[in-house]
């Protein structure tokens, strides 16, 4: 019997933010000390951790306090997530330690990953646009960095930050057609309206290019949902318009899947689909065939060896995930380098 | 360089300073005011030595540092985010920028020129579009690590990367019930900063004998003035860098009345005789403290050229005071204000004199002077300075002749 391909839509990176402004634009890193109130100092983590010294992680407006002045206050050093505590787990595979990661994932015998920023990034939208816009286009150049070292077995999601459009555009032409790419996020505050122009703008420019948007719980406010996203998507006619726009759901809680089940599967005929990262198909009934499967890696899973082995012997879900994960994006649609901002933080 | 002279001294002017204290020449007055004299000193005892910096609770946070000259070597101290307190070279490994300027809080250090980000451990973590360049390795392009010790809340910092450490240099310190003042729990509350028209050599000398005091802080300190011939030198406790000169008696307040105000620490009540009194702790090159019945008095000294010195001056409480002013107490500011201006007078005293001095060393026709038996640590300190710094015998930092100095106690 032929092991079946294990597949992974929803492993984790957290860069520094370090390496973000390593990666960044110039007016970025020029602004960078404007985004100070933002950073917070990192504690290592002893032991088997991801960062192994002190670094510096973007925090939400929620978590900024107030200094006995009134100016504002980020957190004391904040403890870094833990990695799950398994003995062939490198240092700082969640930050730069890509080759560390691949050798865990061969430990565990998962053959592809699809890559996700941890939380931190998922505020950026607080930001200005065009501060938010700069930071994703640093992330979207670390994260395919990150994914070269493997391109078989690391996928990245690029993120769009939802009012930026014409700075969509131009971040699709430049990283859209990578070989690592298996789809994009689009961000979606609560201060994004839901009937705003500017996203229908942003997603079509997603759907046009082909790629798989990723609706993920962290990058979106509670008011955007999956039904009030996919229905956003339906009164923009996107899925009408581009018949083969495949839409999945990662890090929504299965029980609100299940509860949300009757609206989330009316997608017109075509080739795209809706499909939904759930850690078993059985928490999609009647729907398996939409199910990708999501590890959450490296954070805890503790019977992830189990579940590996059980995908490798009976399938997972939807048939050819690797299809969808594929870029469909034509390299040849390459365009000049993202366009210049003007920067407000 | 003649066989008579090593450089900036003349061996006659050497022999004679090696004499026994009561037989010795002191230091001749070139070396207070060449630039040859100086040189050496940089280069044989400022950048070898232990310099103190400044105290722990001037970066009392992660992110908070400041910022230190160490003669031509710009020195940067940062508390990281784990709460370490660390020193690097503040000059960036790209091309040599001075990255970082005074004192603040960050988050990482960004050099000004190129953009490249340092962490607060001085690891370099962003250096943009250096993907290209052929075998760049990140991580061998940190910031230069300066070795940094604490000692009692004292930050200081060593550019000899093959110095002893400042824990062995001090180790011998607790003998001498220097912990029973509990001064590394002191916050610091009052700094004064001068930059003297004076030898930095004058200073040190200065403090470490109680021969001036009657004349120089008659109207100050009067009543320690009266006691001059009752203060006890400690030339031979220690074959470290370090002195110890203590008046006895009851120990010292600096609050103007002489009656401490603040809590006094418990165990310096229990100090055997010998040891209580008003102690002052010399550091060489440039560091001393004396601690005090309810306060720390601490001096900081560093060259900025052959006859210009910088000096810093604190004043340190008891954590319950220092906090307590640093909340803005109205009762508790006003009587360490008292404090903090009685010394302002007796500093001013010392500072005028030593610059009054430098003016005499720099006539022509000055020669070398005589010691008396107060100032045998003066006596030891130039021998000690010279020792490190003009004479071509191997380098060391014992203390000089100790044989000599214990002769002279027993007279």
């Amino acid at each position: 019997m032929t092991a079946l391909a294990v597949i992974d839509v929803c492993g984790y990176v957290l860069p520094a933010a370090e390496l973000l402004y390593e990666r960044a634009v110039g007016p970025l890193r020029g602004h960078w000390p404007e985004l100070g109130d933002r950073l917070a100092l990192t504690l290592p983590t002893p032991g088997i951790g991801d960062w192994n010294s002190c670094y510096t992680r973007f925090v939400s407006n929620a978590d900024i306090g107030l200094a006995a002045d009134g100016s504002p206050a980020t957190p004391s050093p904040l403890p870094m997530p833990v990695a799950q505590r398994r003995d062939f787990l490198e240092a700082r595979i969640l930050h730069d330690n890509a080759r560390g990661r691949l050798r865990a994932l061969e430990a565990l015998g998962i053959d592809m990953q699809v890559l996700h920023p941890a939380s931190g990034l998922d505020t950026l939208t607080d930001l200005g646009t065009a501060a938010g816009a700069l930071l994703f286009n640093a992330y979207n150049s670390y994260v395919t960095g990150y994914c070269e070292k493997g391109l078989k077995q690391l996928k990245a999601v690029l993120q769009l930050h939802p009012l930026a459009t014409e700075w969509a555009g131009s971040e699709l032409g430049w990283w859209g057609a990578h070989p690592a790419v298996a789809g994009v996020t689009v961000h979606l505050p609560a201060s994004v309206p839901a009937d705003s122009a500017e996203l229908a703008e942003v997603c079509e420019t997603v759907a046009k290019a082909g790629l798989t948007l990723f609706h993920r719980a962290g990058s979106s406010a509670a008011s955007w949902t999956p039904p009030a996203f996919l229905s956003f998507l339906r009164s923009q006619k996107l899925p009408d318009r581009y018949p083969d726009l495949t839409v999945a759901l990662v890090g929504w809680p299965e029980e609100k899947l299940a509860e949300w089940a009757p609206d989330l599967w009316q997608w017109p005929t075509g080739t795209g689909r809706v499909l939904a990262a759930v850690g078993s198909p059985h928490s999609l009934p009647g729907r398996e065939n939409a199910a990708l499967w999501a590890s959450n890696f490296p954070f805890d899973a503790p019977d992830l060896a189990e579940r590996i082995e059980a995908i490798r012997k009976t399938g997972f879900g939807t048939a050819g995930a690797e299809r969808i994960l594929a870029n469909r994006m034509p390299a040849s649609s390459a365009v000049s380098p993202p366009v210049s901002v003007a920067f407000s933080a | 360089m003649s066989e008579n002279t090593v450089a900036p001294i003349s061996r006659k002017d050497l022999a004679a300073l090696q004499l026994p204290v009561l037989e010795a020449s002191t230091l001749p007055p070139d070396c207070y005011h060449s630039q040859a004299a100086y040189d050496a000193e940089v280069k044989h005892i400022f950048t070898k030595e232990w310099n103190c910096v400044g105290r722990v609770e001037d970066i009392p946070n992660p992110g908070d540092y400041f910022t230190k000259d160490i003669i031509t070597e710009p020195v940067l101290v940062a508390r990281d985010g784990d709460g370490v307190i660390r020193a690097m070279l503040n000059v960036c490994r790209h091309r040599g920028c001075k990255v970082v300027e005074n004192a603040g809080t960050v988050k990482n250090f960004k050099c000004p020129y190129h953009g490249w980000l340092y962490a607060l451990n001085g690891e370099l973590r962003g250096a943009p579009e250096f993907k290209e360049t052929v075998g760049f390795d990140k991580s061998t392009f940190g910031l230069k690590p300066v070795r940094c010790e604490i000692w009692e809340g004292f930050i200081f910092v060593n550019l000899d990367p093959e110095a002893t450490s400042l824990a062995d240099r001090f180790s011998e310190v607790s003998k001498f019930g220097f912990e029973a003042y509990e001064v590394g729990t002191h916050i610091n509350i009052h700094r004064w900063r001068f930059e003297l028209k004076c030898n930095w050599k004058t200073y040190v000398e200065n403090y470490i004998e109680a021969y001036h005091v009657p004349w120089v802080h008659a109207e100050t300190l009067g009543a320690t003035a009266a006691s001059l011939k009752k203060v006890i030198y400690h030339p031979d406790i220690t074959e470290q860098q370090w002195d110890l000169i203590l008046t006895p008696g009851p120990s010292m307040t600096l609050h103007p009345s002489h009656v401490p105000q603040f809590r006094q620490a418990e165990k310096v009540k229990q100090l055997p005789d010998k040891y209580r009194g008003l102690p002052v702790w010399a550091g060489y090159p440039g560091f001393a403290v004396i601690p005090m019945l309810d306060c720390t008095l601490w001096h900081t000294i560093l060259p900025l050229g052959p006859d210009t010195m910088e000096i810093v001056v604190g004043i340190a409480f008891p954590p319950e005071t220092g906090k307590a002013y640093l909340e803005g107490d109205e009762k508790v500011r006003e009587l360490c204000d008292a404090y903090a201006r009685n010394q302002e007078k007796i500093m001013g005293e010392d500072n005028d004199i030593c610059e009054r001095q430098q003016l005499g060393l720099k006539a022509q026709r000055a020669a070398p002077g005589r010691f008396c038996k107060h100032e045998i640590l003066a006596w030891k300190f130039d021998n000690w300075v010279a020792k490190m710094a003009y004479d071509d015998q191997p380098q060391g930092g014992g203390a000089v002749q100790p044989a000599r100095a214990a002769a002279l106690n027993a007279r």
